[in-house]
């Protein structure tokens, strides 16, 4: 049933090429709260059992005589990725739902990188891993390229070619692995013992591979000038779901297939981690672009997942999928949100915009990006929370050092949200600082069209997901916790 | 002994029956090149049929003509480029001298296909010469077009200097083996230890063959020659040619010097053709994306990047083996159907706008959304990205040099040609930035021609190679099955 | 035949074969041509291939040759003007063409004919003209034919190119 996800996402795209305009926006909705309803749906009908190992949904022979195979499955962190892309996937539709220009092509697109993501996050076999994997690169450049904002043809060619420079290491590890086994199935390279020697080398170039997209320090540059590049579904797609597939194959193929190349690197990994949450973050506090702002903080959020997987313990791994479950949500939201304001206002400079007032004129808007920064930052009863914590207790099982470092890091993480927050929506050193702005600004900020019907549906949605997940964790960890247990790279 | 030849050229007869036919019908009537390109279809088409008829296995003069699965499906393959060639004429030359230029596109098929279905070294080289010389001509037939002149005599010049280094070397090989019949040579080969001086020949006789696939530093010729051949030519020379020199040069190093393969392992490396070829195809790769790179003009681009496929298909020689020549053959198949593809793309441009610079491309996506799409899977396939054929093609080509060596011994050439793909990445996107992303510019608002039948036809072929191209992708199996099968 | 006559007809053939690239004058070009051929003929001899030798010079020498020099006068062509010589692609080129003989000679001269004889050629009974008759329509019936194909090539390349365009 799950499969259907992929399915009728890419029926929809194909749809979309030959149907008039008028009804792309409707058509790319209809799509992509199908894959959502499909995976809601699974959620509630799965055995929470079924959930606990990778378990095979379809399984037909493609190219018998290299083995490969149309090879499905999954498990609970497949699920919980796969809602993690509906929910975003409806509201990025949601969210450029006033898109004019060449609408049936950036619906194609979008849904491409939708379907593309599905198909990862349920391969069984490591060469249709890699095709859904490489199939939603293409879609992003042309998502930015044609529809983008500041920069848009250099972030979208910087973008593509980090990942492509990724798929180009995942796919020697992939060959590495396919040639020492024959074989591409996921589940029987799990069972294989590779030599040592090849899993020292092989497993740090796959894992850098996936990590690329996955925003690791120090190739994580492509990530905040294609955030600010994209538009606004494409950040979040790009925030919610595309950083999420370099996650899920790090964690999926690379440490899986090769555990003790994990061991011997894994120390090295949590290194990177940490810096990546202190650098980024650090960063963050100094912008000036709302977009840049939330484009590391994106990075410094991805951080944690890196961590949590490196801590090879199954509650900081479980920490890192409920991670990637929430800051799918958070980024995408905030993204939303930065995007709705540079619709209005036209500009994205935090000093721009602390001289609007803006929490007046967008009430709406303010609210949605109280509760993103509040996820953010971690507040408890928020899905970052939740997130964050099980990783930092997974880590002090691992790495007692790192949990302090990460502290720090955290403050600095609530220092630059709040400086942000503040600075577009609360800032009431406008109204003394002078006739002529202040009048000019609220003049502005009067006319600012209202947030639309979409766009709170859109914010509502997120939202409610933070929320839920931030106050019964439960519901994913239980079906997450399993299916990490079941892999065999834990330290015992 | 006669009839037994004639039943077993039969493809090869019907294809110089068609064009001797055509050669008149052009000569009678100024008016009758559209005839004379429907006979010329037709009589490929026949020939297909007749190939289809072929027996499974037969064996002619010790080898001169060999007829298995293998040889019958890269007949076919042959023939149905000379198709798409055929189909391409019609819309971009001028009705002059029609009936002779389809007569050389057939001749210059039949030399592609005795080089396919040949195992004898003198066969061959007639082939070569066959198939070499009716392009020389085909690439200047534009006599209005000074470019045209160029690429046919830069083309005639490196090509016969290359001719001269195989039949040297061959000369070489026979006066060391005493045989032209590669299997001959082969048991020879297994038998007596390799002198040095049979490596010369060896090595002289793969310069010509590098020459034929534009393969580093024997490409001098291609950029020209792409550039200034009527598109037609260019886009025959680049498929049609360049498949049938990937068959028999894996023929050649894997049945007749097979013994010689040495190994192109990084720290064993052992003397042969492996390291050559392995040699040539680094140097391609390098050589041809990084100055694709810096090209404006999309036919001169799409040369050097024919150089750096020439590299990556190399790759499978060098693994050898079953494995690794099914590989080359499948990537070299699905190669030469995105280009003619691609050609096809450019020459519609070219009638619309003038000229095939990258700016002549510019908001072809709002013109024509059907060849925007078609000129993206084409583009997309050469660059590797899924789930185009392309894809697979570098999948299986990789991985199958990685396996045949031990411990990784080709890792430092796969990573090569990775890196010349992410190279590679940057330039096709770049055409299609200026497709889809780039407005039309207002230097190049000229009138749009009226769309004419031949119009209509080019567009539903390249719509069909566009599908044959994702088909590739999606299910691979079909063609790698029939090449498994055929590579004993 | 002995080496020395060997040496001879080789360098002769070498010498003039270089002056038909350096010549400027067409008539002295053609002209070397033929006293290349005409060395190239006695080496075949040489090797008891009598008919190709005579053919060499009947067609070649002879025929060929005549036609040359029948262009050339209906053409009226000059002697080709001094062009400026590109020395340093005409070094690079010389050094790459030396490297390659002094390669090719070092590998031959190390190459020890003792081991390994030359297969006898078989001494027929036959004569020479009717030996390569009967191989050209039974073994190499095929490449003959196909040899057709190609002059049928040659000859629509020639006229195609060589026509001219009315407009």
């Amino acid at each position: 049933m799950i499969a259907w996800t992929i399915y009728v996402t890419f029926a929809g795209a194909i749809l979309l090429l030959f149907l008039p305009r008028t009804s792309a926006r409707w058509i790319a909705l209809a799509t992509t709260v199908a894959g959502f309803a499909i995976s809601l749906l699974a959620l509630s009908r799965m055995p929470i059992v079924d959930l606990a190992t990778f378990k095979t949904i379809v399984r037909i022979p493609w190219v018998p005589m290299l083995g490969m195979e149309y090879h499905l499955a999954v498990d609970g962190i497949s699920l919980t990725l796969a809602l993690v892309t509906g929910l975003t996937a409806v509201s990025a539709v949601l969210f450029s739902w006033d898109v004019d220009h060449r609408q049936n092509e950036f619906f194609f697109w979008l849904l491409l990188v939708v379907g593309g993501s599905y198909g990862v996050f349920f391969s069984a076999d490591l060469f249709l891993l890699f095709v859904f994997y490489e199939l939603v690169i293409v879609p992003k450049y042309f998502l930015i390229a044609i529809w983008g904002s500041t920069n848009k043809e250099y972030g979208a060619m910087k973008l593509t070619l980090y990942s492509f420079f990724g798929g180009a290491l995942v796919f020697i590890g992939i060959i590495a692995a396919y040639a020492a086994t024959g074989s591409l199935n996921l589940y029987d390279l799990a069972q294989f013992q590779f030599s040592t020697q090849l899993q020292s080398w092989a497993f740090p170039v796959l894992f850098l591979g996936f990590a690329v997209l996955a925003g690791i320090w120090p190739l994580h540059t492509w990530a905040p000038t294609g955030h600010v590049a994209a538009p606004t579904a494409g950040s979040m797609l790009l925030a919610g779901i595309v950083m999420k597939l370099g996650a899920y194959g790090a964690l999926r193929v690379a440490m899986n297939i090769f555990p003790q190349g994990f061991h011997m690197w894994s120390r090295y990994i949590a290194v990177f981690a940490v810096i990546g949450i202190l650098y980024a973050a650090a960063v963050a506090l100094r912008q000036r672009d709302l977009k840049f702002v939330i484009g590391y903080s994106s990075v410094s959020h991805m951080g944690f997942v890196l961590l949590g997987l490196a801590t090879a313990n199954a509650l900081g791994v479980s920490g890192a999928v409920l991670q990637m479950f929430s800051h799918g949500v958070i980024g995408a939201l905030l993204f939303a949100i930065a995007g709705t304001i540079y619709r209005r206002t036209h500009t994205r400079d935090l000093d721009t915009l602390s001289t609007m007032g803006l929490s007046r004129a967008l009430p709406f808007a303010a609210f949605a990006f109280v509760i993103a920064s509040a996820a953010s930052m971690g507040i408890p009863g928020f899905s970052g929370f939740a997130a964050e914590i099980t990783i930092l207790i997974g880590t002090w099982k691992s790495y007692p050092m790192a949990v302090w470092i990460t502290g720090a890091g955290m403050v600095l993480v609530a220092a630059f949200t709040l400086r942000a927050l503040k600075k577009s929506f609360f800032d009431t050193a406008v109204s003394t600082n002078g006739g002529t702005t202040s009048v000019s600004s609220n003049a502005s900020a009067n006319a600012l069209p209202p947030i639309t019907i979409a766009e709170k549906w859109g914010a509502g949605l997120l939202m409610f997901a933070t929320l839920a997940i931030g106050l019964y964790p439960r519901l994913l960890l239980d079906r997450i916790m399993p299916a990490v247990e079941a892999m065999r790279f834990l330290k015992q | 002994m006669y009839i037994e030849l004639l039943k077993l050229a039969s493809p090869e007869t019907v294809v110089v029956v068609t064009a001797l036919v055509v050669l008149a019908l052009g000569l009678a009537n100024e008016r009758t090149a559209g005839l004379c390109s429907g006979v010329a279809a037709a009589g490929l088409l026949f020939a297909v049929a007749a190939v289809l008829m072929l027996p499974q296995q037969a064996t002619l003069f010790h080898g001169m003509l060999v007829i298995t699965p293998l040889t019958s499906l890269f007949k076919i393959i042959c023939l149905v480029l000379a198709f798409f060639t055929v189909i391409l004429a019609r819309a971009d030359l001028s009705s002059r001298n029609r009936g002779e230029y389809l007569a050389l596109v057939l001749l210059a098929t039949i030399g592609l296909m005795l080089l396919v279905g040949s195992e004898e070294l003198l066969m061959i080289f007639i082939g070569l010469e066959l198939t070499g010389l009716s392009l020389y001509v085909m690439a200047g037939f534009d006599k209005t077009d000074v470019r045209s002149a160029e690429a046919g005599l830069k083309y005639f010049l490196f090509g016969s200097t290359a001719s001269a280094f195989t039949l040297f070397g061959i000369s070489f090989i026979y006066g060391m083996t005493g045989t032209t019949a590669l299997a001959a040579i082969g048991q020879k080969l297994t038998t007596a230890p390799v002198q040095p001086l049979l490596f010369v020949g060896i090595v002289m006789t793969l310069i010509g063959f590098a020459f034929k696939i534009a393969a580093a530093p024997f490409h001098l010729w291609a950029p020209d020659t792409y550039q200034g051949a009527p598109v037609p030519s260019a886009a025959f020379i680049a498929s049609g040619s360049k498949v049938a020199s990937f068959v028999v040069l894996g023929k050649i190093v894997l049945v007749g010097f097979g013994p010689a393969q040495g190994s192109a392992a990084w720290h064993a490396m052992v003397a042969g053709w492996a390291p050559v070829l392995a040699a040539l195809a680094a140097l391609s790769i390098l050589i041809g994306n990084l100055v694709a790179l810096a090209q404006t003009n999309v036919r001169r681009l799409l040369a050097y990047s024919a150089v750096a496929h020439a590299g990556y298909t190399l790759l499978g020689l060098v693994a050898g083996g079953r494995e690794g020549f099914s590989a080359t053959l499948f990537y070299t198949t699905v190669y030469a159907f995105t280009l003619v593809g691609a050609f096809g793309v450019v020459a519609l441009v070219r009638r619309e706008t003038g000229g095939d610079d990258l700016k002549n491309f510019s908001g072809l996506s709002s013109r024509s959304p059907l060849l925007a799409g078609c000129m993206s899977i084409f583009m997309l396939s050469l660059a590797g990205l899924p789930p185009l054929a392309g894809f697979f093609g570098k999948f299986y080509l990789f991985s199958a040099a990685l396996r045949a060596v031990d411990n990784n011994g080709l890792l430092w050439l796969v990573a090569i040609a990775l890196f010349g793909s992410l190279i590679s990445l940057y330039y096709y996107l770049m055409v299609l930035k200026v497709i889809f992303v780039d407005e039309k510019s207002s230097s190049t608002t000229q009138p749009l021609n009226p769309s004419t039948s031949a119009d209509f036809l080019q567009e539903i072929s390249l719509t069909v190679l566009a599908a044959v191209v994702l088909f590739l992708g999606v299910m691979p199996g079909t063609l790698v099955a029939r090449i498994i099968a055929a590579v004993q | 035949m002995s080496p020395f006559l060997f040496w001879i007809f080789a360098g002769l053939m070498l010498v003039f074969g270089a002056g038909v690239v350096l010549n400027r004058n067409p008539v002295a070009s053609a002209l070397s041509l033929v006293v290349s051929f005409l060395g190239l003929a006695a080496l075949f001899m040489s090797l008891d291939a009598y008919f190709i030798g005579i053919i060499q010079v009947l067609v070649y020498a002879g025929a060929v040759m005549v036609l040359f020099l029948f262009i050339i006068m209906l053409l009226d062509l000059r002697a080709e003007k001094l062009r400026k010589i590109n020395w340093l692609a005409s070094a690079g080129g010389i050094a790459v063409a030396v490297a390659l003989s002094v390669q090719i000679l070092y590998v031959i001269g190390n190459f020890r004919f003792s081991q390994q004889p030359f297969p006898p050629l078989a001494r027929s009974t036959v004569d020479d003209v009717h030996h390569v008759g009967s191989l050209l329509f039974e073994n190499y019936n095929l490449p003959f034919q196909i040899i057709g194909v190609l002059v049928l090539v040659a000859t629509i390349g020639v006229v195609v190119l060589s026509k001219r365009e009315l407009r």
